[in-house]
């Protein structure tokens, strides 16, 4: 390795100085592992939490007591009631059931669908490439929301159509993640061998190509979570979304925005319940994106 | 690069007359009889039939599709059906309010996301850099329409220097239509400046490992010039990206912010539209929301050109 010293020549040197590599290589090693351990452990706990909501959560989340309405926080009432006296905290809880269920669910339509598109596309070209492509054009070109919103828009609003309409607007980015890596494996030696011994399109894409392309698109989509928990809340918030009297944390905290000045516990509650997810996945996200890119690989070292 | 411009120009015109076709063919799914709806519900039978004539709803749909098309390319977006007024001047109307926070908060997205950005980067590892990280994280993990709601908690409700939402009226004075506009667009800004600094950040510090910012140091080049002139310039050109994606998700955003705010721009007026079932409302607000996107997306193609001289549109660009 040349010294960060000598002249500075065209190319054959490391990007950076000798220190701050070693420095960053030991960071590295440091950072990546804690991320996703606390990612890992943090959604860990809030998965057991939702699966556990109905049993843990000290109300249903439905029970209504005109005698308790708008407490605020209190021993018997954690974080206090909200309009109809329906304790939030219990609410809190179960929200956090369908707010994960919606986010998982969501990037799992978008897996589902775009997946199969791209490999097709990466692998088989031409015009198939060129119509799922440039169809792919076309939904990009709508800001997410409002692709959402003109699938909602349509007809009476449910909880399994926002996971449908959420999962859609991620489909164009799995299907070109999915199409881009695709494309590079379509090359390789044992992708080339399985097409030599005659096998079919289905088997190389199925057991050639697929199980070597997971690992960037599983990462890929860990990310895609977060976004699809916010954007599922954004949409069941401005009433597309899930129904009354459903403990969604975007509808939750529509209910409780005409509510503030009186009861703002009711609307805190599910939006620091929604960061902490958020938080927790993209820590998850960012731990095995550092974990398994090359690209940060190669800079550690 | 006039060539690259009109390709992508005649490519913008394919998309959005695509577009037209998705936006009007999922409208039709629509329950509810748009007949029915406008006559009321106490209505009978040949009233309903006769504004179903009035109004070709028994036409073929492909014939219903050509008859607002031609309609929308003159600039007839045709009536609202609720309001009973042409769309075309609600809508640029409510545009024209949404287009004011939106490209304040789009400017102060630029300024600071990027000054953060960069100033992270610069002091990498260093407080300030880590500072703009927790930042940025807990920017990015909650949506912008429960900052919202905290904004109007601490500067409406318990400061109570701001009002909650609504709008202004020039005609009060400056002072009060501007104040209307504070909550808005500082919520619309929170979770995009996260984003950009993010980005920024990230670019810049490869960009600053680089083997030309090492020349320019080892010149004995003063640290703020090599930053400003050497650095910034290939560090920003992921972030023009970025910016013309943001303008995207500000489009979106702004549907949520005003309704959180009560404020009467595009976002509000589309809201309405889909709750009501107004169908004209609902396609050319779509319509017009995807539009300025795609454009977005052009400029940010053409300044990338601009900036990054590697890329010299031309042959290779098709």
């Amino acid at each position: 390795m040349p010294h960060p010293d000598a002249a500075p020549s065209e190319g054959g040197l490391p990007k950076a100085g000798r220190l701050p590599r070693r420095r960053r290589r030991f960071q590295a090693i440091r950072q990546a592992p804690l991320k996703l351990l606390v990612g890992a452990v943090l959604l860990t706990v809030l998965v057991a939490v939702a699966a556990a909501a109905p049993w843990i959560a000290p109300y249903g989340f439905e029970d209504m007591s005109i005698l308790k309405r708008l407490k605020p926080p209190s021993a018997a009432n954690w974080l206090g009631t909200d309009e109809f006296g329906r304790d939030v905290f219990s609410r809190m809880l179960m929200g956090a059931r369908l707010s994960l269920m919606m986010g998982f669910a969501a990037t799992a339509v978008s897996l589902v669908i775009g997946v199969p598109l791209g490999l097709w596309a990466g692998y088989r070209r031409g015009p198939v490439d060129e119509i799922i492509m440039r169809s792919t054009d076309v939904l990009l070109s709508f800001p997410p929301i409002m692709l959402g919103l003109l699938m909602l828009a349509v007809t009476p609003p449910s909880l399994w159509k926002l996971i449908i309409a959420v999962g859609i607007v991620y489909v164009p980015s799995t299907v070109r993640l999915t199409r881009s890596i695709t494309l590079g494996l379509a090359g390789e030696e044992f992708v080339q061998a399985a097409r030599a011994r005659g096998e079919k399109t289905f088997y190389i894409l199925h057991a050639e190509i697929l199980p070597n392309a997971w690992p960037p698109i599983m990462v890929e989509a860990s990310l895609r979570v977060t976004f699809a928990i916010l954007l599922g809340a954004a949409l069941s918030f401005i009433g597309l979304g899930a129904q009354p009297p459903s403990s969604d944390w975007g509808l939750m905290i529509s209910e409780a925005r005409p509510l503030l000045d009186r009861a703002p516990w009711v609307a805190l509650a599910p939006g620091l319940a929604m960061g902490i997810t958020v938080i927790a996945v993209n820590l998850l996200g960012d731990g095995l994106r550092e974990a398994l890119d090359p690209r940060t690989k190669r800079r550690g070292g | 690069m006039t060539l690259y411009f009109l390709k992508r120009l005649i490519g913008i015109v394919l998309i959005l007359f695509v577009m037209s076709l998705l936006v009007f063919g999922i409208t039709q799914i629509m329950p509810g009889n748009v007949a029915t709806i406008l006559a009321g519900q106490f209505a009978d039978a040949s009233t309903v039939a006769a504004i179903e004539q009035r109004l070709g709803l028994n036409d073929p749909a492909y014939l219903q599709y050509w008859r607002w098309f031609s309609g929308v390319v003159v600039g007839d977006f045709g009536q609202s059906l609720v309001m009973e007024r042409p769309v075309l001047p609600l809508i640029l109307e409510a545009f024209a309010s949404s287009a004011i926070l939106a490209g304040l908060a789009f400017v102060l997205v630029t300024v600071f996301g990027i000054t953060l950005g960069v100033v992270a980067a610069v002091r990498e590892n260093r407080f300030s850099d880590h500072a703009v990280s927790v930042f940025s994280y807990i920017g990015i993990s909650v949506p912008e329409f429960f900052w919202g709601i905290v904004a109007i908690l601490v500067f409406a409700r318990y400061l109570g220097w701001l009002p909650s939402g609504g709008a202004g009226n020039l005609n009060d004075g400056v002072l009060a239509w501007v104040s209307h506009l504070v909550l808005p667009v500082i919520t619309l800004t929170f979770t995009l400046i996260a984003h950009v600094s993010r980005l920024t950040r990230s670019s810049m510090i490869d960009t600053l490992r680089s083997q030309y910012v090492r020349n320019a140091r080892a010149k004995g080049l003063p640290e703020g010039h090599v930053i400003r002139r050497h650095a910034l310039r290939n560090a920003l050109l992921p972030t023009i990206t970025v910016l013309a994606i943001d303008v995207g998700w500000l489009m979106g955003n702004i549907v949520v912010v005003e309704a959180v705010f009560s404020y009467p721009g595009i976002g509000r007026l589309l809201l309405f539209a889909i709750e009501r079932h107004d169908l004209p409302l609902i396609q050319a607000g779509i319509l017009l929301i995807a539009a300025v996107y795609c454009f977005a997306n052009l400029i940010a193609d053409i300044l990338y050109g601009y900036f990054n001289p590697k890329i010299r549109y031309g042959h290779a660009a098709s």
